[in-house]
Protein backbone atom coordinates (compact mmCIF):
# COMPACT_ATOMS: atom_id res chain seq x y z
CA UNK A 1 0.00 0.00 0.00
CA UNK A 2 2.80 2.41 0.86
CA UNK A 3 4.45 1.58 -2.43
CA UNK A 4 1.21 2.33 -4.24
CA UNK A 5 0.93 5.68 -2.53
CA UNK A 6 4.53 6.40 -3.43
CA UNK A 7 3.93 5.56 -7.09
CA UNK A 8 0.75 7.62 -7.23
CA UNK A 9 2.65 10.52 -5.68
CA UNK A 10 5.46 10.08 -8.20
CA UNK A 11 3.08 9.99 -11.16
CA UNK A 12 1.30 13.07 -9.80
CA UNK A 13 4.57 14.90 -9.52
CA UNK A 14 5.58 14.07 -13.09
CA UNK A 15 2.17 14.89 -14.50
CA UNK A 16 1.88 18.00 -12.39
CA UNK A 17 4.99 19.45 -13.90
CA UNK A 18 4.26 18.41 -17.48
CA UNK A 19 0.47 18.71 -17.80
CA UNK A 20 0.32 22.28 -18.95
CA UNK A 21 -2.91 23.60 -20.38
CA UNK A 22 -2.68 24.69 -23.98
CA UNK A 23 -4.71 27.45 -25.54
CA UNK A 24 -5.19 28.03 -29.25
CA UNK A 25 -6.90 31.02 -30.76
CA UNK A 26 -8.43 31.21 -34.20
CA UNK A 27 -9.22 34.56 -35.73
CA UNK A 28 -9.10 36.63 -38.88
CA UNK A 29 -5.97 38.73 -38.62
CA UNK A 30 -2.87 40.17 -40.21
CA UNK A 31 -0.63 37.22 -40.94
CA UNK A 32 3.01 38.17 -41.61
CA UNK A 33 4.70 37.54 -44.96
CA UNK A 34 8.40 37.07 -44.31
CA UNK A 35 11.61 37.76 -46.18
CA UNK A 36 14.51 35.74 -44.83
CA UNK A 37 17.52 37.57 -43.45
CA UNK A 38 19.68 36.07 -46.19
CA UNK A 39 17.36 37.42 -48.87
CA UNK A 40 17.20 40.78 -47.13
CA UNK A 41 20.97 41.11 -47.34
CA UNK A 42 20.92 40.42 -51.07
CA UNK A 43 17.90 42.56 -51.87
CA UNK A 44 19.43 45.94 -52.59
CA UNK A 45 19.28 46.67 -56.28
CA UNK A 46 18.82 49.55 -58.63
CA UNK A 47 16.09 49.96 -61.16
CA UNK A 48 14.66 52.56 -63.45
CA UNK A 49 12.50 55.43 -62.22
CA UNK A 50 9.34 54.45 -60.40
CA UNK A 51 6.19 56.32 -59.49
CA UNK A 52 5.93 57.73 -56.00
CA UNK A 53 3.25 55.73 -54.22
CA UNK A 54 3.83 56.22 -50.52
CA UNK A 55 6.65 58.73 -50.20
CA UNK A 56 8.31 59.36 -46.87
CA UNK A 57 11.48 61.25 -46.02
CA UNK A 58 12.99 63.67 -48.47
CA UNK A 59 16.69 64.49 -48.56
CA UNK A 60 18.57 67.05 -50.58
CA UNK A 61 22.16 66.53 -51.64
CA UNK A 62 23.80 68.73 -54.23
CA UNK A 63 21.76 68.48 -57.41
CA UNK A 64 19.80 65.47 -56.28
CA UNK A 65 16.73 64.82 -54.23
CA UNK A 66 16.35 61.47 -52.53
CA UNK A 67 12.79 60.55 -51.60
CA UNK A 68 12.10 57.50 -49.49
CA UNK A 69 9.35 55.19 -50.74
CA UNK A 70 8.21 53.93 -47.38
CA UNK A 71 9.61 50.47 -46.61
CA UNK A 72 10.56 49.96 -50.26
CA UNK A 73 13.53 52.10 -51.23
CA UNK A 74 14.61 55.47 -52.53
CA UNK A 75 13.58 57.54 -55.52
CA UNK A 76 16.42 59.54 -57.03
CA UNK A 77 15.41 62.85 -58.58
CA UNK A 78 17.83 64.96 -60.61
CA UNK A 79 17.13 68.51 -59.50
CA UNK A 80 19.87 70.27 -61.49
CA UNK A 81 17.10 72.16 -63.20
CA UNK A 82 14.86 73.03 -60.29
CA UNK A 83 12.11 74.02 -62.66
CA UNK A 84 12.18 70.61 -64.26
CA UNK A 85 13.20 67.84 -61.82
CA UNK A 86 13.68 64.45 -63.43
CA UNK A 87 12.97 61.13 -61.76
CA UNK A 88 16.00 59.12 -62.83
CA UNK A 89 16.23 55.96 -60.70
CA UNK A 90 14.84 53.87 -57.90
CA UNK A 91 17.02 52.04 -55.39
CA UNK A 92 15.34 48.99 -53.87
CA UNK A 93 16.04 48.88 -50.13
CA UNK A 94 13.52 46.72 -48.25
CA UNK A 95 12.44 48.25 -44.97
CA UNK A 96 13.91 51.65 -45.67
CA UNK A 97 12.52 54.57 -43.71
CA UNK A 98 15.36 57.04 -43.34
CA UNK A 99 18.56 58.11 -45.06
CA UNK A 100 21.58 60.37 -44.66
CA UNK A 101 24.32 61.24 -47.10
CA UNK A 102 27.98 62.10 -46.63
CA UNK A 103 30.17 62.73 -49.63
CA UNK A 104 29.31 59.96 -52.05
CA UNK A 105 27.99 57.53 -49.48
CA UNK A 106 24.31 57.18 -48.71
CA UNK A 107 23.40 55.60 -45.39
CA UNK A 108 20.02 53.93 -45.07
CA UNK A 109 18.20 51.63 -42.73
CA UNK A 110 16.97 48.33 -44.05
CA UNK A 111 14.79 46.78 -41.34
CA UNK A 112 17.30 45.73 -38.67
CA UNK A 113 20.37 46.67 -40.69
CA UNK A 114 22.10 49.91 -41.61
CA UNK A 115 23.68 49.96 -45.06
CA UNK A 116 26.18 52.22 -46.77
CA UNK A 117 25.70 52.72 -50.52
CA UNK A 118 28.13 54.31 -52.92
CA UNK A 119 26.03 56.72 -54.98
CA UNK A 120 28.88 58.38 -56.85
CA UNK A 121 27.53 56.77 -60.00
CA UNK A 122 23.75 56.87 -59.84
CA UNK A 123 23.53 54.47 -62.74
CA UNK A 124 25.45 51.90 -60.72
CA UNK A 125 24.72 52.15 -56.99
CA UNK A 126 26.79 49.73 -54.94
CA UNK A 127 26.47 48.47 -51.38
CA UNK A 128 29.82 49.09 -49.72
CA UNK A 129 29.12 48.17 -46.12
CA UNK A 130 26.41 46.92 -43.82
CA UNK A 131 25.96 46.63 -40.07
CA UNK A 132 23.53 43.83 -39.32
CA UNK A 133 21.04 43.45 -36.48
CA UNK A 134 21.68 46.88 -35.09
CA UNK A 135 18.24 48.46 -35.30
CA UNK A 136 15.12 47.21 -33.57
CA UNK A 137 12.78 44.86 -35.38
CA UNK A 138 10.25 46.92 -37.30
CA UNK A 139 7.09 45.98 -39.12
CA UNK A 140 5.24 47.58 -42.02
CA UNK A 141 1.85 49.21 -41.61
CA UNK A 142 -1.03 46.79 -41.29
CA UNK A 143 -4.79 46.81 -41.49
CA UNK A 144 -5.79 48.03 -38.04
CA UNK A 145 -9.25 46.59 -38.49
CA UNK A 146 -7.72 43.22 -37.71
CA UNK A 147 -5.44 42.02 -34.92
CA UNK A 148 -1.87 41.02 -35.52
CA UNK A 149 -0.86 37.40 -35.68
CA UNK A 150 2.21 36.43 -33.72
CA UNK A 151 5.49 37.26 -35.41
CA UNK A 152 8.36 34.81 -35.47
CA UNK A 153 11.41 37.03 -35.80
CA UNK A 154 13.63 34.04 -36.53
CA UNK A 155 11.90 33.59 -39.89
CA UNK A 156 13.07 36.94 -41.16
CA UNK A 157 11.59 40.40 -41.51
CA UNK A 158 7.95 41.15 -42.24
CA UNK A 159 7.60 42.60 -45.73
CA UNK A 160 3.83 42.37 -46.06
CA UNK A 161 0.64 41.24 -44.39
CA UNK A 162 -2.03 38.86 -45.52
CA UNK A 163 -5.45 39.08 -43.90
CA UNK A 164 -6.59 35.52 -43.35
CA UNK A 165 -7.71 33.04 -40.70
CA UNK A 166 -4.94 32.55 -38.21
CA UNK A 167 -4.58 29.66 -35.80
CA UNK A 168 -1.90 30.13 -33.21
CA UNK A 169 -0.94 29.13 -29.72
CA UNK A 170 -1.98 31.58 -27.06
CA UNK A 171 0.56 32.10 -24.32
CA UNK A 172 -0.58 32.52 -20.77
CA UNK A 173 1.17 35.89 -20.65
CA UNK A 174 0.15 37.16 -24.03
CA UNK A 175 1.42 40.62 -24.77
CA UNK A 176 3.40 40.57 -28.00
CA UNK A 177 5.86 43.45 -28.03
CA UNK A 178 6.70 43.72 -31.66
CA UNK A 179 8.64 46.89 -31.27
CA UNK A 180 8.65 49.95 -33.23
CA UNK A 181 5.67 50.44 -35.45
CA UNK A 182 4.46 53.25 -33.25
CA UNK A 183 7.60 55.24 -33.72
CA UNK A 184 9.92 53.87 -36.31
CA UNK A 185 7.53 52.97 -39.06
CA UNK A 186 4.62 55.26 -38.48
CA UNK A 187 6.81 58.33 -38.72
CA UNK A 188 7.46 57.49 -42.31
CA UNK A 189 3.78 57.00 -42.86
CA UNK A 190 2.95 60.33 -41.35
CA UNK A 191 5.29 62.24 -43.62
CA UNK A 192 5.37 65.77 -42.34
CA UNK A 193 8.53 66.54 -44.21
CA UNK A 194 9.89 70.02 -44.48
CA UNK A 195 12.39 71.35 -46.97
CA UNK A 196 16.14 70.98 -46.77
CA UNK A 197 19.19 72.85 -47.86
CA UNK A 198 22.30 71.78 -49.59
CA UNK A 199 25.41 71.55 -47.51
CA UNK A 200 29.09 71.26 -48.11
CA UNK A 201 29.74 67.62 -47.40
CA UNK A 202 26.62 66.59 -45.59
CA UNK A 203 23.02 66.83 -46.68
CA UNK A 204 20.30 67.98 -44.33
CA UNK A 205 17.22 65.95 -43.61
CA UNK A 206 13.71 67.13 -42.99
CA UNK A 207 12.34 67.60 -39.51
CA UNK A 208 11.19 63.99 -39.29
CA UNK A 209 14.68 62.65 -39.81
CA UNK A 210 15.98 60.02 -37.46
CA UNK A 211 19.33 59.78 -39.16
CA UNK A 212 21.84 62.53 -38.78
CA UNK A 213 25.49 63.11 -39.57
CA UNK A 214 27.93 65.30 -37.73
CA UNK A 215 31.56 65.25 -38.78
CA UNK A 216 32.67 61.65 -38.94
CA UNK A 217 29.73 60.31 -36.98
CA UNK A 218 26.41 58.93 -38.12
CA UNK A 219 23.62 59.04 -35.58
CA UNK A 220 20.50 56.89 -35.82
CA UNK A 221 17.85 57.15 -33.18
CA UNK A 222 14.90 54.87 -32.63
CA UNK A 223 12.18 55.27 -30.06
CA UNK A 224 14.63 55.13 -27.18
CA UNK A 225 18.14 54.28 -28.24
CA UNK A 226 20.73 56.42 -29.96
CA UNK A 227 23.02 54.36 -32.17
CA UNK A 228 26.33 56.02 -32.95
CA UNK A 229 28.38 54.92 -35.95
CA UNK A 230 31.83 55.99 -36.93
CA UNK A 231 32.13 56.94 -40.60
CA UNK A 232 35.67 58.24 -40.53
CA UNK A 233 36.08 56.20 -43.65
CA UNK A 234 32.71 56.87 -45.28
CA UNK A 235 32.52 53.45 -46.88
CA UNK A 236 33.11 51.74 -43.53
CA UNK A 237 30.29 51.68 -41.04
CA UNK A 238 31.52 50.95 -37.54
CA UNK A 239 29.13 50.87 -34.62
CA UNK A 240 30.76 52.87 -31.88
CA UNK A 241 28.24 52.84 -29.08
CA UNK A 242 24.58 52.82 -28.23
CA UNK A 243 22.78 54.33 -25.30
CA UNK A 244 19.31 55.10 -24.10
CA UNK A 245 18.54 58.67 -25.08
CA UNK A 246 15.04 58.98 -23.68
CA UNK A 247 11.51 57.85 -24.28
CA UNK A 248 9.15 58.25 -27.23
CA UNK A 249 11.72 59.95 -29.42
CA UNK A 250 10.22 61.06 -32.70
CA UNK A 251 12.69 63.33 -34.45
CA UNK A 252 16.35 64.20 -34.61
CA UNK A 253 17.95 67.41 -35.76
CA UNK A 254 21.62 68.24 -35.68
CA UNK A 255 22.77 71.85 -35.59
CA UNK A 256 26.51 72.20 -35.45
CA UNK A 257 27.64 70.29 -32.40
CA UNK A 258 24.25 70.08 -30.79
CA UNK A 259 21.71 67.35 -31.31
CA UNK A 260 18.02 67.96 -30.68
CA UNK A 261 15.77 64.99 -30.09
CA UNK A 262 12.08 65.73 -30.28
CA UNK A 263 10.00 63.47 -28.05
CA UNK A 264 6.31 63.26 -27.37
CA UNK A 265 6.81 65.27 -24.17
CA UNK A 266 9.42 67.80 -25.13
CA UNK A 267 12.93 68.09 -26.42
CA UNK A 268 16.21 66.65 -25.27
CA UNK A 269 19.42 68.41 -26.23
CA UNK A 270 22.78 66.70 -26.48
CA UNK A 271 26.28 68.04 -26.88
CA UNK A 272 27.96 65.96 -29.56
CA UNK A 273 31.14 68.00 -29.83
CA UNK A 274 33.24 65.13 -28.53
CA UNK A 275 33.19 61.38 -28.51
CA UNK A 276 31.37 61.48 -25.23
CA UNK A 277 27.85 62.58 -26.04
CA UNK A 278 26.62 64.69 -23.16
CA UNK A 279 23.05 65.35 -22.26
CA UNK A 280 22.69 69.08 -21.78
CA UNK A 281 19.07 69.36 -20.84
CA UNK A 282 15.79 67.96 -21.81
CA UNK A 283 12.12 67.45 -21.57
CA UNK A 284 11.64 71.18 -21.97
CA UNK A 285 7.97 71.94 -21.86
CA UNK A 286 6.35 73.73 -23.45
CA UNK A 287 8.40 73.42 -26.60
CA UNK A 288 10.16 76.51 -27.78
CA UNK A 289 8.05 78.49 -30.22
CA UNK A 290 9.19 78.07 -33.77
CA UNK A 291 11.91 80.54 -34.68
CA UNK A 292 12.70 81.55 -31.11
CA UNK A 293 16.34 81.47 -30.12
CA UNK A 294 17.43 78.73 -27.78
CA UNK A 295 18.20 80.27 -24.40
CA UNK A 296 21.89 80.60 -23.77
CA UNK A 297 21.45 78.85 -20.44
CA UNK A 298 20.95 75.53 -22.16
CA UNK A 299 23.58 75.94 -24.81
CA UNK B 1 -6.59 -1.12 9.27
CA UNK B 2 -6.04 0.75 6.03
CA UNK B 3 -8.82 -1.14 4.36
CA UNK B 4 -11.16 -0.26 7.22
CA UNK B 5 -10.36 3.41 6.89
CA UNK B 6 -11.05 3.25 3.17
CA UNK B 7 -14.29 1.42 3.82
CA UNK B 8 -15.33 4.03 6.36
CA UNK B 9 -14.57 6.90 4.01
CA UNK B 10 -16.34 5.17 1.17
CA UNK B 11 -19.43 4.53 3.21
CA UNK B 12 -19.52 8.14 4.32
CA UNK B 13 -19.38 9.30 0.74
CA UNK B 14 -21.89 6.73 -0.27
CA UNK B 15 -24.31 7.78 2.44
CA UNK B 16 -24.17 11.36 1.28
CA UNK B 17 -24.89 10.23 -2.23
CA UNK B 18 -27.75 7.91 -1.36
CA UNK B 19 -29.29 7.04 1.98
CA UNK B 20 -31.78 4.72 0.48
CA UNK B 21 -29.40 2.12 -0.81
CA UNK B 22 -27.64 0.53 2.12
CA UNK B 23 -25.04 -1.96 0.93
CA UNK B 24 -25.58 -5.59 1.73
CA UNK B 25 -22.47 -6.30 3.74
CA UNK B 26 -21.81 -9.93 2.99
CA UNK B 27 -18.36 -11.34 2.69
CA UNK B 28 -17.28 -11.45 -0.93
CA UNK B 29 -17.16 -14.91 -2.45
CA UNK B 30 -14.40 -16.04 -4.76
CA UNK B 31 -16.90 -17.59 -7.11
CA UNK B 32 -19.32 -14.65 -7.13
CA UNK B 33 -20.66 -13.40 -10.39
CA UNK B 34 -19.84 -9.89 -11.57
CA UNK B 35 -22.51 -9.65 -14.23
CA UNK B 36 -25.46 -7.29 -14.23
CA UNK B 37 -26.13 -3.69 -13.27
CA UNK B 38 -23.61 -1.58 -11.39
CA UNK B 39 -23.09 2.00 -10.29
CA UNK B 40 -19.80 3.73 -9.72
CA UNK B 41 -19.77 7.12 -8.03
CA UNK B 42 -16.43 8.76 -7.64
CA UNK B 43 -14.80 12.03 -6.71
CA UNK B 44 -11.35 13.25 -7.56
CA UNK B 45 -9.13 15.95 -8.91
CA UNK B 46 -7.74 16.80 -12.34
CA UNK B 47 -4.13 17.59 -11.56
CA UNK B 48 -2.10 19.80 -13.85
CA UNK B 49 0.99 21.93 -13.87
CA UNK B 50 1.25 24.58 -11.14
CA UNK B 51 1.54 27.09 -14.00
CA UNK B 52 -2.08 26.46 -14.93
CA UNK B 53 -4.80 28.79 -13.80
CA UNK B 54 -6.74 25.91 -12.27
CA UNK B 55 -4.20 23.53 -10.81
CA UNK B 56 -6.44 20.77 -9.51
CA UNK B 57 -10.13 21.30 -10.17
CA UNK B 58 -12.68 19.03 -8.54
CA UNK B 59 -14.46 16.26 -10.40
CA UNK B 60 -17.55 14.30 -9.44
CA UNK B 61 -18.97 11.53 -11.60
CA UNK B 62 -21.51 8.78 -11.43
CA UNK B 63 -21.66 5.90 -13.89
CA UNK B 64 -24.54 3.53 -14.38
CA UNK B 65 -23.70 0.50 -16.45
CA UNK B 66 -23.89 -3.17 -17.14
CA UNK B 67 -21.36 -5.93 -17.00
CA UNK B 68 -21.30 -7.26 -20.52
CA UNK B 69 -19.26 -10.18 -19.22
CA UNK B 70 -17.54 -11.09 -15.98
CA UNK B 71 -14.60 -8.87 -16.85
CA UNK B 72 -15.98 -6.29 -19.27
CA UNK B 73 -18.40 -3.50 -18.41
CA UNK B 74 -19.97 -0.61 -20.25
CA UNK B 75 -21.78 2.34 -18.75
CA UNK B 76 -23.08 5.82 -19.25
CA UNK B 77 -21.58 8.51 -17.06
CA UNK B 78 -22.64 11.91 -15.90
CA UNK B 79 -20.83 14.37 -13.69
CA UNK B 80 -19.84 17.85 -12.83
CA UNK B 81 -16.39 19.43 -13.07
CA UNK B 82 -14.92 22.88 -12.57
CA UNK B 83 -12.24 23.72 -15.10
CA UNK B 84 -12.46 27.31 -16.33
CA UNK B 85 -16.13 27.14 -15.45
CA UNK B 86 -18.69 24.52 -14.58
CA UNK B 87 -19.12 21.60 -16.97
CA UNK B 88 -21.24 18.50 -17.08
CA UNK B 89 -19.42 15.59 -18.72
CA UNK B 90 -21.62 13.04 -20.44
CA UNK B 91 -19.61 10.01 -21.47
CA UNK B 92 -19.39 6.35 -22.31
CA UNK B 93 -17.40 4.30 -19.80
CA UNK B 94 -15.69 1.03 -20.73
CA UNK B 95 -13.80 -1.09 -18.20
CA UNK B 96 -11.87 -4.29 -18.44
CA UNK B 97 -11.17 -6.10 -15.17
CA UNK B 98 -8.03 -8.18 -15.26
CA UNK B 99 -9.25 -10.73 -12.71
CA UNK B 100 -12.60 -12.23 -12.13
CA UNK B 101 -12.33 -11.77 -8.39
CA UNK B 102 -13.25 -9.31 -5.67
CA UNK B 103 -9.85 -7.65 -5.87
CA UNK B 104 -8.90 -6.81 -9.40
CA UNK B 105 -6.93 -4.24 -11.34
CA UNK B 106 -8.75 -2.80 -14.30
CA UNK B 107 -8.25 -0.66 -17.36
CA UNK B 108 -10.77 1.95 -18.33
CA UNK B 109 -11.64 4.36 -21.11
CA UNK B 110 -14.06 7.28 -20.92
CA UNK B 111 -15.11 9.14 -24.07
CA UNK B 112 -17.70 11.83 -24.29
CA UNK B 113 -18.59 15.48 -24.31
CA UNK B 114 -18.55 18.10 -21.57
CA UNK B 115 -21.52 20.42 -21.68
CA UNK B 116 -20.92 23.99 -20.52
CA UNK B 117 -23.01 25.00 -17.52
CA UNK B 118 -21.60 28.54 -17.37
CA UNK B 119 -21.98 30.84 -20.32
CA UNK B 120 -19.27 33.45 -20.11
CA UNK B 121 -15.54 33.34 -20.15
CA UNK B 122 -13.56 36.53 -20.51
CA UNK B 123 -10.08 35.97 -19.18
CA UNK B 124 -8.14 36.50 -22.37
CA UNK B 125 -6.78 39.85 -23.45
CA UNK B 126 -6.24 40.53 -27.12
CA UNK B 127 -3.67 43.13 -27.94
CA UNK B 128 -4.13 44.97 -31.17
CA UNK B 129 -0.98 47.00 -30.99
CA UNK B 130 2.58 46.54 -30.02
CA UNK B 131 2.94 48.29 -26.75
CA UNK B 132 0.94 46.93 -23.83
CA UNK B 133 1.30 50.19 -21.96
CA UNK B 134 -0.54 51.95 -24.74
CA UNK B 135 -3.63 50.25 -23.42
CA UNK B 136 -4.47 49.37 -26.98
CA UNK B 137 -6.11 46.07 -26.27
CA UNK B 138 -9.51 44.59 -25.77
CA UNK B 139 -10.89 41.97 -23.45
CA UNK B 140 -12.90 39.46 -25.39
CA UNK B 141 -15.99 37.94 -23.91
CA UNK B 142 -16.41 34.35 -24.97
CA UNK B 143 -19.28 31.99 -24.64
CA UNK B 144 -18.30 28.52 -23.47
CA UNK B 145 -19.49 25.84 -25.82
CA UNK B 146 -18.16 22.67 -24.15
CA UNK B 147 -15.96 20.11 -25.80
CA UNK B 148 -14.84 16.54 -26.24
CA UNK B 149 -13.12 14.49 -23.59
CA UNK B 150 -11.12 11.29 -23.59
CA UNK B 151 -9.87 9.66 -20.42
CA UNK B 152 -7.91 6.41 -20.46
CA UNK B 153 -6.78 5.06 -17.12
CA UNK B 154 -6.28 2.15 -14.83
CA UNK B 155 -7.18 1.33 -11.27
CA UNK B 156 -8.05 -1.18 -8.62
CA UNK B 157 -11.42 -2.55 -7.59
CA UNK B 158 -11.79 -4.03 -4.15
CA UNK B 159 -15.17 -5.53 -3.27
CA UNK B 160 -15.96 -5.60 0.42
CA UNK B 161 -19.14 -7.53 -0.16
CA UNK B 162 -21.05 -8.99 -3.07
CA UNK B 163 -22.68 -5.66 -3.67
CA UNK B 164 -20.29 -3.06 -2.42
CA UNK B 165 -16.73 -2.15 -3.16
CA UNK B 166 -14.31 0.69 -3.52
CA UNK B 167 -12.44 1.88 -6.57
CA UNK B 168 -9.21 3.78 -6.98
CA UNK B 169 -8.22 5.00 -10.39
CA UNK B 170 -5.49 6.98 -12.08
CA UNK B 171 -5.96 8.31 -15.57
CA UNK B 172 -4.99 10.83 -18.16
CA UNK B 173 -7.60 13.31 -19.29
CA UNK B 174 -7.55 15.26 -22.48
CA UNK B 175 -10.35 17.76 -22.37
CA UNK B 176 -10.87 20.17 -25.22
CA UNK B 177 -13.09 23.13 -24.53
CA UNK B 178 -14.38 25.42 -27.20
CA UNK B 179 -15.15 29.12 -26.74
CA UNK B 180 -16.83 31.43 -29.19
CA UNK B 181 -16.75 35.24 -29.24
CA UNK B 182 -19.32 37.52 -30.77
CA UNK B 183 -16.98 38.20 -33.70
CA UNK B 184 -15.17 35.42 -35.53
CA UNK B 185 -12.66 34.89 -32.75
CA UNK B 186 -12.52 31.36 -31.40
CA UNK B 187 -10.59 29.87 -28.55
CA UNK B 188 -9.65 26.25 -28.00
CA UNK B 189 -8.45 25.16 -24.59
CA UNK B 190 -6.76 21.78 -24.26
CA UNK B 191 -6.52 20.54 -20.73
CA UNK B 192 -4.09 17.70 -20.21
CA UNK B 193 -4.55 16.43 -16.71
CA UNK B 194 -3.70 13.58 -14.43
CA UNK B 195 -6.91 12.26 -12.91
CA UNK B 196 -6.87 10.81 -9.41
CA UNK B 197 -10.14 9.37 -8.17
CA UNK B 198 -11.67 7.40 -5.37
CA UNK B 199 -15.12 5.97 -5.67
CA UNK B 200 -17.61 3.42 -4.55
CA UNK B 201 -19.14 0.64 -6.56
CA UNK B 202 -22.38 -1.07 -5.79
CA UNK B 203 -24.56 -3.48 -7.63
Amino acid sequence: MRKSIFYIFLISLIAGTSCRDQFTEIFTGNSPVYMSYDDLRLAISQGGPADLVNPGKIYFKDDYIFIVEEMKGIHVINNADAANPVNIAFINIPGNVDIAVKDNILYADSYVDVVALDVSDLSNVKEVDRVTDVLPYSIPAYDTEYPLAAIDETQGVVVDWEVKRVKQALENNYYPVYGWEDGWVKDATNGGVTGGVTGGGVGVGGSMSRFGISGNTLYAVDNMVLHIFSITHPDELVIRREFSAGWSIETMFILGETMFLGTQNGMRIYDISSDVTRWLCGMSWPLLPLGEAIPAAIM
Amino acid sequence: MEKNIILLLSVLVFNVQSFSQVPDVKAPQDNQSFTGYFNITDIGVLIGSPENAHVAPFSFMTINGWHVSEQLSAGLGLGVEFLSGSYMPVFLDLRYYVRNSSFSPFFMLDCGYSLALDDDYSNVNRYYSTMPWNGNYTVTNYKAKGGWLINPGFGIRNMFSENFGVIFSVGYRNQRLFYKAADDHRLLADYNRLVLKIGILFR
